[in-house]
């Protein structure tokens, strides 16, 4: 390919995060106050490398995954390149619009209509507002809530909101589209949809980033995998070979060791992710039919009000295959404040034999706030679990159950004589 | 990775190009405004000043009334406190008429400055999310604080017709103070909503500055009754004196200072171009640290 149809052409990016160790002035009294005490020492400093001089260039109509753990930089890049924060060095040309969908739904007003939050949101979003005039009833449509336009999106549902929102979001005219985990928002429906649409705007010759830890979509969609490590860009390959990069790197040193994951502040809140037997030790391999048992230790500086805490459950091969909310009834969790220490527990684990990788996050209403994704890999052993003799099967599927088997016709005394038929 | 050869070559390619290329490295020092940005993203000003608009008085009983009752009780309890207890001399005019036209300015001032000095932390959200011209956060606030005073002055104009005060050439004057009011709020509310980013502080400290303010600002009473040995220092070390009582003098008349008014219009300029510098220049860490 010529040069001409470069889209996005990075040279030699970095991104560094200056951290100060442990020492977190939010008061400009607090600040001054140990430069009086300390007046001598200078302030200590981390260096958190998010990026690490990566270079590449995105050929116009390319659709490329970003793959890599949490903390690889892949989110970092997509922040860059949407400007959002600035590179510390290095360079990027972006030619065209660049419209990202992160984080769908940023910048809704609860009390503000459906109709008045789609021309704020698009506007946020940079689309002009005869633009969004001009797709509104398309907008409306693939959202589905022509009924409530006239209703404050607070009274909507979680996933009317989160339609509401990617619709918004998913019609910029923009030619190059920055799409981080978005596509595992709403119902199986929706998501169909979704990745209709991207498949659409893919197919549309636009440029497309995407971040998502959904293998079938990515497979669907992308040709291209770019492969992140701790910052630095370890890959860049057909996807196939770059997603076996992947797995191979997250199958790796992560799943043999037990003991609590140690997020530090890597995260806003999550501090500990880990998970344990009956006797409370930390364990990394649960027997089949056997009890999940997920501790989650979070620290909110601020009050968080109604939180809604979620364990997901994935396949080795990131099929989806649990979700775990916390109650959003009368039991439901009414704050974090300070360390909090949370256990969510499954009895009987209904997953079949395998490698699981476990994520965790923070929601409230529809909004993610944080998520911390695949840090925990877990296996399910195989064993007798439900005493029938069998455990699971080589070929055992998905999940597993508990069976109960009776005949009932025909009667008990006449099975000697059907058997000798 | 990264020849600096191949970077040269892109260069030439892009600069043929149709579509917009925009390229994205690290910025060092004094920021330029980039008024192209944010002509491209007019409409979001807009948006942002109809969502507050919007915001404000939905599920209020009252409604927008509040727009009218807000200065109306103020100035009557400014009347009572600085007219009818202190007596403070207002030369014929009805008292009532010196607070409520004093506390037009400062309204102005006061609403712009405390409510862009919060807005970048009300707003962190989409400023950690999304890309668009941070100036436009603080910006936005002001349409809906300058909809608040244009019904102020409706409300104005009707008491100077009920109180029988004809309207004189004065009110010429009056633009050019609500103009200084406006620079000087954005000067300031621009450097106090950067600051917030970092410093919650901001929160508590802007509430008790303006009260401080007020009270050494010609709100309740005119500059004239400033004994005069006095009045040159207090109409130039608060730059917010002189247009706030010469919005007054411009409905009800009494002693006008042009001069200082001329003097706080330049200050205001500078004030307006320091809070732009200052917030262009630290806008680029807000997304990080907010």
């Amino acid at each position: 390919m010529s040069s001409e149809d470069v889209a996005i052409a990075a040279r030699g990016v970095t991104k560094t995060y200056r951290i100060e160790q442990r020492l977190e002035h939010s008061t400009a009294a607090e600040a001054l106050l140990h430069r009086i005490r300390r007046p001598l020492r200078a302030p200590k400093f981390e260096m958190l490398h998010a990026l690490q001089d990566v270079s590449f260039d995105i050929h116009r109509g390319d659709i490329v995954a970003l793959l890599g753990r949490n903390g690889a930089g892949k989110s970092t890049l997509l922040k860059v390149l949407s400007r959002i924060t600035e590179p510390t060095a290095g360079e990027i040309r972006v030619a065209g619009r660049v419209a990202s969908l992160i984080e769908v739904g940023t910048g809704f007003q609860p009390e503000l209509t459906g109709r008045e939050n789609i021309f704020l949101n698009g506007a946020i979003l940079g689309m002009r507002r005869r633009e969004i005039a001009r797709r509104f009833d398309e907008i409306v449509d693939f959202a589905g809530v022509e009924r409530f336009l006239d209703t404050p999106v607070k009274r909507y549902s979680s996933g009317m909101y989160v339609r509401l929102a990617f619709a918004v979001a998913a019609h910029l005219d923009a030619d190059i589209l920055l799409v981080d985990e978005v596509l595992s928002v709403g119902d199986a429906d929706f998501q169909k949809k979704s990745l209709g649409k991207m498949e659409q705007v893919a197919g549309s010759g636009r440029t497309v980033l995407f971040v998502s830890h959904d293998a079938a979509a990515l497979e669907a969609l992308c040709r291209t995998g770019f492969v992140f490590d701790a910052g630095r860009m370890v890959l860049q390959a057909p996807l196939k070979q770059a997603l076996g990069a992947y797995y191979r790197m997250v199958g790796g040193p992560a799943a043999a060791t037990d003991g609590p994951i140690d997020l530090g502040h890597d995260y806003r809140y999550f501090r500990e992710i880990d998970l344990v037997d009956d006797a409370g030790q930390s364990t990394r391999v649960i027997p089949l039919g056997g009890e999940l048992n997920v501790r989650l230790t979070i620290e909110a500086d601020d009050p968080f009000d109604s939180p809604i805490l979620v364990v997901r459950i994935d396949t080795e091969k990131g099929q989806r295959v649990l979700v775990l909310r916390s109650p959003r009834n009368d039991k439901a969790i009414r704050r974090l404040h300070g360390r909090c220490q949370f256990s969510c527990r499954v009895p009987a684990l209904p997953l079949a034999p395998g490698d699981y990788r476990l994520s965790v996050a923070l929601t409230r209403r529809s909004t993610e706030h944080e998520t911390v994704d695949s840090q925990l890999n877990f296996s399910v052993r195989n064993g007798d679990a439900f005493g029938d003799g069998w455990g699971a099967g080589a070929n055992p599927g998905v999940c597993v159950a508990a069976s109960d088997w009776r005949q009932f016709e025909p009667a008990l005394e006449r099975i000697a004589t059907h058997e000798a038929c | 990775m990264g020849a600096s050869c191949e970077a040269e070559t892109i260069v030439a390619t892009f600069d043929s190009h149709p579509l917009d290329v925009v390229v994205i490295r690290p910025k060092r020092g004094l920021a330029p405004l980039d008024l192209r940005l944010l002509w491209q993203f007019r409409d979001l000003l807009w948006a942002f000043a109809d969502r507050d608009i919007r915001l404000r008085y939905r599920q209020t009983a009252l409604g927008v009334a509040w727009v009218v009752l807000q200065p109306l009780l103020g100035a009557s309890v400014f009347a009572v406190v600085f007219g009818i207890i202190a007596k403070i001399p207002s030369h014929g005019v009805p008292y009532f008429l010196v607070t409520y036209s004093g506390l037009l300015g400062w309204t102005l001032l006061f609403g712009s400055i405390s409510r862009m000095s919060m807005s970048l932390v009300a707003n962190s959200n989409l400023i950690r999310r999304v890309f668009f011209p941070r100036l436009l956060v603080p910006l936005g606030v002001i349409p809906s604080v300058l909809l608040d005073f244009g019904v102020s002055l409706s409300v104005m104009l009707i008491l100077m017709v009920v109180y029988r005060v004809p309207p004189t050439w004065g009110l010429l004057v009056a633009p050019v103070c609500i103009l200084t009011i406006l620079c000087l709020a954005v000067g300031v509310g621009l450097v106090a909503a950067s600051l917030a980013v970092r410093f919650r502080d901001i929160q508590h400290i802007v509430p008790f500055g303006m009260q401080l303010l007020m009270y050494a600002s010609p709100v309740g009473y005119a500059a004239a009754v400033v004994p005069a040995k006095y009045r040159d220092a207090f109409l130039l070390l608060n730059p917010a004196a002189a247009p706030i009582d010469m919005l007054r003098w411009s409905f009800v008349g009494g002693e006008p200072h042009f001069k200082y008014l001329a003097y706080a219009f330049l200050v205001s300029l500078v004030a307006m171009l320091i809070g732009l510098f200052t917030f262009r220049s630290v806008e680029r860490e807000f997304a990080d640290v907010i």
